[in-house]
């Protein structure tokens, strides 16, 4: 799936999956069609941002409004849409998510003094894939022992866990919708790992 | 396989934690090193006591924040956990967060 700009004046973000991923169904596709859906995110811009606790809430008040994103105070939440999403991380600290467009972080820079926000751009260092389909939580609940079920995590929740041994942020989109971020390095090799635990309910990558 | 709560995260695998250490150990207030005991006591002196000890783990595949825990070391069981700043409180009722 490709998301963001194409212009050509941009220099092209490339994938870390593109070649390894093969689209098409595969395992045991059952007759009611494949149990999950899988696919990259990409080129997307994604900011972590903490900011000074003492200069906390008007700061994140200001760069909510200039970037029109909330920045969810509860634990283990997030909003926005695909457009702009901001996921809780830990205290003070956010990620902020979107196809790439404008660069963020200089935009977020020109308008804040370096001591009241501090921003690293990990667009470079993340992989993003998008699990979908009705066996989803299934397949998430091989790779980690956090308490997948709807009543603990449902829309807009997002926990960073060990999956399948990997550092890993979790966002729940949708009821069976989730995108998961992993670091670069290790994306070949949890798309491996995600695609063998896909395997008995039938996937579909698109 | 222990379950650990995270007060900020939620229950959450042991894997998730690195073991950091006991919590009962405070650094000395001051930084005078003739004050020798006192920081000979809190480098290398450890207790290693048979049932409820209070040690601080780090979630570091989570929120990455410090996370007191009372555990017991015979049995493993979590009793407690909570943020470093809190005390754990034992009563009646098991512990409690003081907040
Ligand atoms: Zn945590």
């Amino acid at each position: 799936m490709t998301e963001g700009n194409t212009n050509k004046n941009f220099l092209r973000r490339q994938s870390a999956l593109a070649h390894v991923i093969n689209y098409g169904q595969f395992g045991n596709v059952s007759l009611n069609g494949p149990g999950l859906f899988i696919c990259e995110r990409h080129p997307l811009t994604i900011l972590q941002l903490e900011t000074a606790k003492s200069k906390n809430p008007q700061t994140l008040a200001e760069i909510s409004n200039l970037l029109n994103v909330e920045f969810p105070q509860t634990n283990n939440t997030c909003h926005g849409d695909d457009e702009r999403r901001s996921l809780w991380l830990g205290p003070n600290r956010w990620l902020i998510v979107e196809p790439e467009r404008d660069c963020l972080q200089t935009l977020i820079k020109t308008k804040f003094s370096s001591s009241d926000v501090f921003l690293t751009d990990l667009s470079h260092g993340r992989s993003t894939v998008r699990l979908k389909g009705r066996e989803a939580r299934e397949v998430l609940m091989k790779g980690s022992g956090v308490d997948w079920h709807l009543n603990s995590f449902g829309t807009d929740h997002c926990v960073h866990t060990k999956l399948f041994d990997l550092a890993a942020t979790v966002d729940c989109r949708d009821i069976d919708v989730f995108d998961i971020y992993i670091a670069r390095g290790f994306a070949e090799d949890f798309w491996d790992i995600l695609l063998d635990s896909a395997e008995e309910f039938g996937y579909q990558v698109d | 396989m222990l379950i650990i709560n995270c007060p900020l995260c939620g229950p959450r695998d042991h894997a998730e934690f690195t073991y950091i250490g006991d919590a009962t150990k405070n650094r000395p207030k001051s930084d005078d090193i003739s004050n020798d005991d006192a920081w000979y006591d809190y480098v290398y002196l450890r207790d290693n006591p048979k049932g409820l000890h209070e040690e601080l783990w780090q979630h570091s595949f989570g929120c990455r924040c410090f996370v007191k825990v009372v555990r017991n070391t015979v049995t493993h069981q979590i009793i407690a956990t909570g943020m470093p700043k809190e005390d754990l409180i034992l009563d009646e009722k098991g512990f409690e967060r003081s907040v």
